[in-house]
């Protein structure tokens, strides 16, 4: 047992804390209106070795554990959480997805240069009218000739208007029982009959630019199914265990900035003489944000930890996220409530917090699936 | 980081919870419902070695370490002993024998650690009073020096194990000009002619750990009783009551886990409308809920343990922040638990209806919410973070 980080993992976080700080945090509001200050994220990312953090040294990745990993997300989320959002939940995954999925094959096209930051990918799942329920996708891949012709519409995807390449779960084989239908398949930028929609206007993380993909007819060579046909299932729990630590570790950074912001203005704000910090009705507000966020990281640690031990971690993942979102949102909520007036307003970062906050509890799985998940894994283990 | 226990642990764990499940839950329910002291349960613990646990060898303890040590409060809960006797067992354990192993000197430890280890003599440990609570150092309970005794006057309050402790160690303001240096720490056998117990208290929750007043009427302390120094006793307070924050609140871990196994047993044979209840989003929700909330608290205790095995514990705020967590959220846990049951929760036989009424203490003995969010805040403002 040891609850401490080792001085590798405490220098590496120190040291990527400060390039947040110095590179990343001085333009997270900025980044809501202009989406060039993204593009040069990714590049400054893909500099400190950001997006292959997990991923083999063959790649150009650094083979660090999911601990390791966890530790740079948190200090990301906190510093940005849309060019977390769009980096981390959106192209990383992606990049991570194809090296489970069996990557060899696009390393040279794609992996090499995402690790870089110099490409940018993204993850195609839900559908219009399958959000939750990821089993009955509707998106199809029929083989055809010396290929697959896809057709269908996913919806909120990360990344959407600007990827370089998507990867997605469509159904090939409509006979087979529900978990064995779908597969995973990569599609090129500008092929043919993939279009993307608008870029969606959204509550929050605003800087990431998240749209609609909608497949007509997109013929795709036969080497762009991802894996073998019937192995859709395991990578797709993978893939979903990844979003979920993804949003967890989003939902941690963005808890964090609020605690931050609010120790910092209880401090400057003067009620009767004194700072409102000397009143416990913010002081005692202060004081939970703090339990809550200390509490959530040891779950989101444990995770990351187990994932390191070759452990399930399936249902203490879901833990983690669905306890680190709600704690996020209301973090958010007490730190606007701190600020007062200034909460309400544009330009003060718990402003935008707030609305950050809200996408934890839905991405990767609302936190009604969480508990879906948990319950189930309380129940099917004592049948 | 390591999350994991030695094999050893695991072991010891599954032991300590087969004897929980076989020797101490068949009298938790008859112990609740009397509100009386359970003596057979007592001795059952002695004899496993569970009451000296923490304490060294020498004197007759098992010399195990805080995570051990933690690993057995959970387990003895998780069993479905009563919730009373497992408080019980953390005031004499920790509050008091521990007080005099850190502190006392080679002749005190001789003289009370053996027989508090095996249980044949009950500790308890007084510091709050009637006027004072969580500002402990506003205690008014003297002790004059006159001679080779001190004379203790005063009243304490919400004392576990009050009427039937043998040992008692009592804070005391020797100085009152001094303030919080002038508080000093004695051991008290309960024949000292002037000591009387008042009371025993009517509870709600964890009524089978009898608590009390204690009254000290010119009660002489031999000079040779005073813990460390005049002066140290606050200072002794302080490090007893992180045990109230630590290991005291492994009994709640257990506790919460005892309710879930319940309530998952439950949800599962209950049917309504034609289907367990444990199929309706609804009840899964709700187990999902304590789940997160049991996950929570175990790293959160557990990291408090080993940092104490470490000899790092410093700073209270780790201990403040699992002990203000299992206040607040063991709340609603335990609520859920009984809500799951329906009209069953709301019965004695149902053993959640006794956790639920037990779990309030964990907000409130040992240091309220409030204090706990006090000891973080003060940490956070005076720590120099980002302005």
């Amino acid at each position: 047992m040891n609850y401490e980080l080792s001085k590798e993992q405490t220098d590496f976080q120190k040291r990527f804390h400060e390039f947040c700080t110095e590179m990343i945090a001085p333009r997270a509001e900025e980044i809501e209106k202009e989406i060039s200050i993204l593009f040069e994220n990714y590049l400054l990312l893909g500099e400190q070795h950001f997006f292959g953090l997990i991923l083999p040294k063959k790649f150009g990745g650094q083979e660090q554990s999911f601990l390791t990993l966890i530790l740079a997300w948190e200090e990301l989320a906190k510093a940005c959480p849309s060019t977390f959002l769009s980096c981390a939940i959106g192209s990383s995954v992606a990049g991570i997805a194809l090296f489970i999925c069996g990557a060899e094959v696009w390393e040279e096209k794609f992996l090499r240069e995402l690790i870089q930051g110099k490409k940018i990918g993204a993850l195609a799942l839900s559908e219009p009218h399958s959000g939750s329920d990821l089993i009955n996708l509707q998106t199809t891949a029929h083989e055809s000739g010396a290929g697959y012709v896809l057709n269908g519409r996913k919806s909120f995807v990360t990344n959407g208007p600007i990827a370089d390449f998507v990867i997605t779960m469509a159904t090939n084989d409509s006979s087979a029982h529900p978990p064995q239908r779908s597969s995973f398949f990569l599609i090129e930028k500008n092929t043919p009959g993939l279009i993307p929609g608008p870029t969606l206007e959204k509550l929050g993380a605003l800087g990431a630019p998240v749209s609609e993909l909608a497949f007509q007819d997109c013929l795709i060579p036969k080497d762009n199914l991802l894996g073998s046909a019937e192995q859709g299932t395991p990578y797709a729990s993978q893939i979903k265990d990844l979003l979920r630590l993804g949003f967890a570790a989003y939902s941690l950074g963005i808890a964090q900035a609020c605690l931050e912001e609010s120790i910092v203005y209880a401090q400057k704000r003067q009620v009767e003489g004194k700072p409102i910090a000397r009143f416990q009705e913010v002081s005692f507000k202060i004081a939970d944000m703090q339990m809550l966020v200390d509490t959530g990281r040891l779950l989101l640690y444990r995770a990351a930890w187990m994932l390191d031990q070759k452990m399930k971690a399936s249902p203490d993942i879901s833990l983690a996220k669905l306890f680190l979102s709600e704690a996020a949102t209301w973090c958010a909520t007490m730190a606007v409530q701190i600020h007062g007036g200034y909460g309400f307003v544009k330009g003060y970062k718990v402003e935008r917090l707030y609305r950050d906050a809200k996408l934890g509890e839905i991405g990767a799985g609302t936190s009604e699936i969480q508990r879906q998940a948990i319950a189930r894994s309380l129940l099917v283990a004592n049948p | 980081m390591d999350f994991s226990f030695t094999p050893e642990q695991k072991a010891f764990y599954e032991e300590v919870l087969k004897f929980s499940r076989k020797e101490l839950a068949p009298l938790a329910e008859e112990a609740d419902w009397q509100a009386e002291f359970c003596w057979e349960a007592w001795r059952k613990m002695g004899a496993y070695g569970l009451l000296g646990i923490i304490l060294p060898e020498k004197y007759g303890g098992s010399g195990a370490d805080v995570v051990t040590a933690c690993l057995a409060g959970e387990a003895v809960a998780r069993g479905g002993a009563e919730g009373g006797l497992c408080l019980s067992w953390g005031a004499h354990t920790y509050l008091c024998a521990d007080t005099i192993s850190a502190h006392g000197n080679e002749e005190q430890k001789q003289k009370y650690l053996p027989k508090l280890a095996t249980g044949e003599w009950v500790g308890a440990f007084g510091l709050t009073e009637p006027g004072a609570g969580s500002d402990a150092a506003s205690i008014t309970t003297t002790a004059l020096r006159k001679g080779d005794y001190y004379y203790l006057n005063g009243t304490k309050m919400f004392i576990t194990n009050g009427p039937i402790a043998d040992v008692l160690v009592i804070i005391a303001v020797t100085e009152k000009e001094k303030k919080a240096s002038g508080i000093s720490a004695f051991i008290v056998e309960k024949d000292y002619p002037g000591f009387s117990v008042g009371k025993k208290l009517k509870k709600m929750g964890v009524k089978a750990s009898p608590t009390s007043e204690l009254i000290f009427n010119d009660c002489p302390v031999p000079g040779q009783n005073l813990l460390r120094k005049e002066g140290e006793g606050f200072l002794i307070a302080l490090g007893t009551v992180e045990w109230d924050r630590s290991t005291l609140m492994a009994p709640f871990l257990g506790g919460l886990e005892y309710a879930l196994d319940a309530c998952v047993k439950y949800a599962q044979e209950r049917k309504q409308f034609g289907r367990p209840i444990a199929s309706f989003q609804a009840i899964q929700h709700k187990l999902a809920d304590m789940k997160v909330i049991i996950e929570a608290l175990r790293l959160l205790l557990y990291r408090v343990a080993w940092l104490k095995d470490q000899g790092k514990f410093t700073n209270p705020v780790e201990a403040a922040e699992a002990k203000l967590f299992v206040g607040e959220f063991g709340m609603k846990a335990v609520s859920d638990a009984v809500q799951i049951h329906g009209g069953y929760g709301l019965m004695h036989e149902y053993p959640v209806e006794r956790i639920f009424r037990d779990a309030k203490l964990a907000a409130i003995g040992g240091g309220t919410s409030e204090i706990m969010r006090l000891i973080i805040a003060r940490s956070i403002f005076s720590s120099g973070k980002p302005t």
